[in-house]
């Protein structure tokens, strides 16, 4: 124990001596660790954030699917389904996409119902009336509008058509309300040019969450030409989504990786006179091989795990302070509306984990060999001149 | 009581063997030194000697022959147990002092022991005492490239002391020292063969090997040993009017 | 196939080793062949210098080794959302059953290297080396499960299909009925319970007399028992000792106790559990090799010094794994 701690003390010591060689290669491997946390971390985040709202989410939507495509369907379609055992409440939902040449943007727009809650609002309210509106953060800032002014949009005829903001959503971070615009039922029908009898999908409760799979099962027996979706569903296919993505960006991440064992390779191996010398000198007095082994295991931990913890840090601030400026528009790829885009700090261990076997890993292993090359100096090197 | 610390027999070191450059550094050197005893090993640079002294320190292993210290035979021994018997035997002291720079005074006395379990406040304390002994302990917290050339020797001494060695093995001491340093040397020397420790100094410095304290003077020669019996010099009138 | 980040940084980590191994047991081989401690020629001492670096690398690969199998359990964990009815780690190896031998592989190169490790400390003990052929012919059984285990592993991700939305049929409700078993199917509690202390009770006795006795046979017998330790541990804590802990009588997931959510006991469980398995075993697989002269005393002294180990972490593997339920028998006493 007291022979590891004086080895210990002698490498810590040894790396201050060669600060600046040693501070390359922490500035690089920080770096590295950062660009790979920061992924990490914003695809979690990302996960966690349209998981936690797709818990509120309903239990089941039930699109039509005709010709193998997404289809408006019949209103008259959800007193059929009312007569299965365990459905709740059903309700029509009213949405779209909208395409704003102006500011290159793709938003949702989305019809209210007087009973539709769990919204929150900055402030202002949910439109009433005919010609009002409320927005979303991100469209708010992109067409430089609030409560009070107005928001121009042009329908599907070609006509340009005022709404009034009555109503800004708040949620800092929340994906769903960022690109978001809500309007009345009737504007929204009038807007797409959607026909009366028809929304474009319909949610269903299901009381109890066991029997969803069977509550889908009677729709689509009872509706053939419809698609129910559970949300158990949705949840698998974003996580593997996410999971996918941060694997792809992990990938290209590779080359960078393997550059940097190079580097680290030729550090080890490139080894300065000085520190030759400062080897055979501790051979010559009396370390045996396995201690130069052990004093070299140090100086790699410590110098991996300050690299490690640097760029865990930076890479927390990166993402959870800057928003993830440097990639979150490759990552994100959801709509290219958003301006500011806050990251709620969602970090488990596990991430913490795999970037530490990603790293730290390589990098020990890629100087296994040289240090047990500089360990094995002669120890009458420094007689022999 | 005197009694045998290190014997070799038939040692012979050859490096880089059945190969163009192959190099035969000593050949067939049988010795025997005493407890006690201060030891020459003069001749001209190539001569072997100072890879007799490493032959000697466990610092590698002969070709052939044994090496026999303290009754054990060293010649057929793994490194890492060469290296534990070096660690409780033998202190060095080198011609180019070898010290590691960036690392103050003290830390580079106490570095032998740090691979050992002995605590570092006992090896501190220890350290202290020796570098106190060799009247440098002021210069404790100094980086040793600060020191001069007669300080670093000093510190070199402190650092082959600080596992208390029975055995000191000097290779060319006085190479980089003047006269003055290099009588200071000696001095501190002899004080330590006077604590009872074994010597033995490589050197071809009559400086060194002229002085009273050696007992003994083996010559060598193109990796032999010149004078086969080697036989005790001794300098009594040297001694008195040295003391 | 799934792409995920623990994935990618397993197979990584697996290849790395790979190459490491494959390097030693070349090293391993050549050393097999041209050792001879008598020599003092360049070669033996080269060779002898490359001792080290293959003690470097198994050292290296038994950290791995531990924490890849963390993260392979991490890793399952982590995806089992992507799997229907798969509630914890279990059920996405139940997914595609090859993950059950990875885990299985993790373990055996875990207990291989670990006993490498032991070989290679007594020997570097003893002046002469007397354990390098050995060492180096287990070394050489050692490549060949990692290898396995990079395979399996490799197959069970690329075996993984998770059931995702596609665009031409959204729904697989149909498929829930046969969804993934999610809990493993466990031995019956009562029997388990006395099984479980008889054993920890025989292997401490033994283990007692081990430590008192110079005698052989205990020591053998050591060994043997730790392995039966071993399995009736793991059997007890799918059994009963992990649902003592999440207080859910039919959730038997040996890995959820590694989380947060129970205080990390799993940690402290199987760290006991393995190590002191590790040293009982030990102890007998190395009493054969005292007939090597020079190793006598260094192998009793060292067999002393593991049997109280493995005394020591099994007992408090066995008081961490009673807690729960002599704290629970009060409150619980009908219910279980």
């Amino acid at each position: 124990m007291e022979k590891h701690k004086k080895i210990l003390e002698y490498a810590i010591s040894s790396i201050l001596r060669r600060k600046y060689k040693n501070l390359a290669i922490i500035i690089v491997f920080s770096f590295m660790i950062t660009i790979l946390a920061s992924i990490l971390f914003l695809t979690h985040s990302l996960k966690m954030e349209s998981l936690n709202l797709l818990l509120g989410s309903p239990q089941l939507i039930v699109q039509r699917v005709s010709g193998g495509r997404h289809d408006l369907i019949p209103i008259n379609y959800i007193k059929r389904i009312q007569g299965i055992y365990g459905a709740g409440k059903i309700t029509p939902r009213y949405w779209g996409y909208y395409y704003d040449s102006a500011t290159d943007g793709n938003y949702t727009l989305m019809g209210v119902d007087k009973d539709m809650q769990g919204l929150r609002l900055l402030n202002g309210e949910m439109p009433s009336k005919n010609g009002e509106c409320a927005i979303g953060k991100g469209v708010s800032s992109a067409r430089f509008t609030g409560i009070g002014e107005k928001v121009y949009l042009i329908d599907s005829k070609e006509k340009v058509l005022a709404f009034n903001v009555v109503g800004v959503f708040t949620s800092i971070s929340n994906i769903l309300t960022n690109d978001l615009i809500l309007l009345t039922k009737e504007d929204i029908l009038g807007f797409f040019g959607m026909p009366s009898d028809k929304a474009t999908d319909i949610v269903v409760e299901v009381y109890n969450e066991f029997e969803t799979p069977f509550v889908a099962s009677k729709i689509k027996e009872i509706l053939p030409d419809t698609r129910p979706i559970m949300k158990s569903e949705i949840i698998r296919t974003y996580d593997a989504l996410f999971s996918w993505r941060s694997g792809i960006a992990l990938i290209m991440f590779l080359g960078a990786l393997i550059s940097f064992l190079i580097l680290a390779w030729d550090k080890a191996t490139g080894l300065s006179a000085d520190e030759k010398q400062d080897i055979g000198i501790l051979k010559a007095i009396g370390w045996e091989t396995s201690d130069i082994l052990e004093l070299k295991f140090w100086e790699g931990l410590a110098i991996s795990l300050t690299s490690f913890l640097t760029g865990l840090i930076l890479a927390y601030v990166h993402v959870f302070f800057l928003g993830a400026w440097l990639f979150a528009p490759v990552l994100k790829g959801w709509s290219v509306i958003f301006p500011s885009f806050r990251f709620f700090p969602y970090i488990n261990l596990y991430q913490v984990f795999a970037v530490l076997f990603l790293t730290v890993i390589p990098y020990v292993a890629s100087t296994i060999i040289p240090s047990w090359k500089t360990a094995i100096t002669d120890p009458d090197t420094v007689m022999r001149g | 009581m005197m009694s045998i610390v290190i014997k070799t027999e038939n040692v012979t070191k050859v490096f880089n063997p059945n190969l163009p450059n192959e190099v035969k550094a000593v050949t067939d050197i049988s010795i025997e030194i005493e407890n006690g005893e201060v030891v020459v090993l003069k001749g001209p640079s190539g001569s072997g000697k100072t890879t007799l002294l490493s032959l000697i320190g466990c610092m590698s292993r002969p070709t052939e022959g044994s090496i026999i210290v303290n009754g054990k035979d060293v010649a057929r021994l793994p490194e890492r147990f060469l290296t534990k018997i070096r660690q409780k035997t033998f202190g060095f002291v080198f011609q180019m002092f070898n010290l590691i720079k960036g690392v103050n005074v003290i830390e580079n006395v106490m570095l032998p022991l740090y691979p050992t379990d002995a605590k570092l406040f006992v090896i501190k304390k220890r350290a202290e005492a020796i570098l106190d002994k060799l009247d440098i302990l002021k210069k404790r917290d100094f980086k040793t490239q600060s020191l001069s050339a007669g300080e670093q020797q000093r510190v070199a001494i402190a650092r082959a002391l600080i596992n208390e060695p029975e055995i000191i093995l000097a290779d060319e001491p006085t190479a980089h020292l003047d006269t003055k340093l290099s009588e200071d040397l000696i001095k501190i020397l002899r004080g330590l063969n006077e604590d009872r420790k074994t010597i033995i100094i490589a050197t071809h410095d009559p400086f060194v090997y002229e002085k009273a304290f050696v007992h003994r003077i083996i010559e060598m020669r193109d990796g032999v040993i010149k004078n086969p019996t080697p036989q005790i010099i001794p300098y009594p009138e040297n001694e008195v009017w040295d003391k | 196939m799934i792409l995920h980040p623990g994935v990618l940084s397993l197979i990584i980590g697996s290849l790395i080793v790979i190459v490491m191994m494959v390097y030693s047991s070349a090293l391993g081989l050549k050393i097999l062949k041209r050792w001879n401690i008598d020599s003092s020629s360049s070669e033996q001492l080269s060779l002898e210098r490359k001792t080290y670096l293959i003690s470097t690398i198994m050292n290296y690969v038994l950290g791995f080794m531990v924490l890849s199998a963390f993260l392979f359990i991490y890793t399952a964990d982590d995806i089992h959302r992507l799997f229907i009815g798969a509630m914890c780690a279990t059920g996405s190896l139940n997914a595609n059953p090859v993950g059950w031998y990875v885990l299985y592989t993790k373990i055996i190169v875990f207990f291989l290297s670990s006993i490498w490790i032991a070989f290679n400390y007594i020997d570097q003990k003893a002046e002469d080396y007397p354990l390098v052929k050995t060492k180096y012919t287990i070394l050489l059984f050692i490549t060949p499960f990692i290898i396995l285990d990079a395979y399996l592993q490799m197959r069970y991700f690329i075996g993984l299909k998770p059931k995702v939305i596609t665009s031409c049929c959204g729904s697989l409700f149909s498929e829930a009925g046969k969804g993934i078993a999610s809990s493993l199917s466990s031995l019956p509690v009562k029997p388990m319970m006395i099984i479980f202390y008889v054993t920890i009770g025989i292997f401490l006795l033994n283990a007692l007399l081990s430590l008192r006795l110079r005698n052989s046979i205990p020591r053998y017998a050591l060994t043997f028992l730790s392995l039966v330790v071993f399995v009736v541990s793991v059997a007890s804590i799918i059994s009963f000792i992990s649902p003592y802990f999440y207080e859910i009588p039919t959730h038997h997931c040996p890995f959820d106790i590694l989380q947060k959510n129970y205080y990390l006991i799993g940690y402290p469980i199987y760290i006991t559990l393995f190590s002191g398995v590790f040293f009982g075993m030990i102890t007998g697989i190395l009493e054969p090799f005292k007939k090597l002269g020079s190793l006598i005393i260094i192998i009793e002294k060292s067999q002393k010094k593991w049997i109280a180990l493995s005394i020591l972490l099994i007992l408090i593997f066995a008081l961490i794994s009673s807690w729960p339920m002599l704290s629970l028998s009060f409150s619980r006493d009908g219910v279980w």
